[in-house]
């Protein structure tokens, strides 16, 4: 019966068996990602952060982190950090690399 | 190109927003679904303006679908009239009905449970011949739904968006192949019975 459907639509068949394998794979995948959700303490900060996202995540205070971007801290722009440090022709690996110093710092000074 | 999008989503706001939905709609691979999470964190940070963001993301994903839609329209017919004289013409025909007859859940769920399929329904709606007000009914209320879910789970979980978004989008995808897997099970299981009866 089964290789009869097979015969009979070939090209449908294919695609219930790759629909069932996307159905497992990205569910797998799902709940990979799920179980990371809960890692939250080991997340790095990242270029796309703006510095107010990062205060507001990573409970870092809005002067050492003005201070890293030397930028005074009534004025901080709503763009990324890492465009930031583009446009103040500094190595974006550099400023994150003192950012996430100041987050490992804050941490620590937390726990 | 997901880092550099989040990047410039705080310069770009609400245009981007849009914009992504827009595309998304179409089925160009844009991470809308991230995108408005993360705009939902800038606005938790204070960096964008919610109801801003919360209207272009609805005005791009409306604005997506009926594109699709009339994209399905203009360029479907004569496809499915070609297809309908090849052996497969049967099948068109079934798919047609199938879609005319689960109308309201095929575009209601499609903008935001299993809205991987969503841009694909836009296209067969359109090629369908599905009345324009039984499309857009629906889709505005999915939309609303779908906009509303992930710029609101950005602000809540504003410090997960990566993470929530990964989660979000191998889910959205597992349950679209869930729903094609279903549907074509059926159809499959009905053809071998009546085969065998």
């Amino acid at each position: 019966m089964i290789r009869t459907v097979w015969k009979r639509h070939p090209m449908l068949s294919v695609l219930f068996g790759l629909a069932l394998i996307a159905t497992l794979v990205f569910g797998v995948r799902a709940l990979m990602f799920f179980w990371t959700l809960s890692e939250r303490a080991g997340r790095p900060v990242a270029a796309w952060m703006t510095p107010r996202y990062i205060v507001w995540t990573y409970g870092i205070e809005t002067d050492t982190l003005a201070r890293i971007l030397r930028l005074p801290d009534d004025d901080i722009p709503h763009a990324a950090v890492g465009l930031i440090a583009q446009e103040q022709g500094r190595p974006v690996h550099e400023v994150m690399d003192e950012i996430a110093a100041a987050v490992q710092a804050a941490r620590d000074h937390g726990e | 190109m997901t880092e550099t999008l989040l990047a410039l989503l705080p310069l770009w706001g609400a245009v981007l927003v849009g914009l992504a939905n827009f595309l998304a709609c179409m089925a160009l691979p844009i991470p809308a679904s991230l995108i408005m999470l993360a705009a939902g964190a800038f606005v938790a940070s204070d960096d964008l303006s919610g109801p801003g963001v919360w209207m272009a993301a609805l005005i791009g994903a409306l604005a997506g679908d009926q594109a699709g839609y009339l994209i399905g329209r203009i360029g479907g017919p004569p496809v499915l009239a070609r297809l309908a004289r090849r052996r497969s013409g049967r099948l068109v025909t079934r798919a047609t009905d199938w879609l005319h007859m689960r109308r309201v859940p095929a575009i209601f769920f499609s903008r935001w449970l299993v809205s991987a399929l969503g841009p694909y329904v836009n296209i067969a709606a359109g090629a369908a011949r599905m009345g324009w007000a039984g499309f857009t009914l629906p889709g505005v209320v999915g939309e609303v739904i779908w906009v509303s879910l992930y710029i609101g789970l950005g602000f809540f979980f504003a410090a997960d968006v990566q993470d929530l978004g990964d989660t979000l989008g191998n889910l959205g995808l597992a349950l679209a192949g869930g729903v094609v897997a279903v549907t074509l099970g059926r159809f499959l299981w009905r053809a071998m019975r009546e085969r065998s009866e």
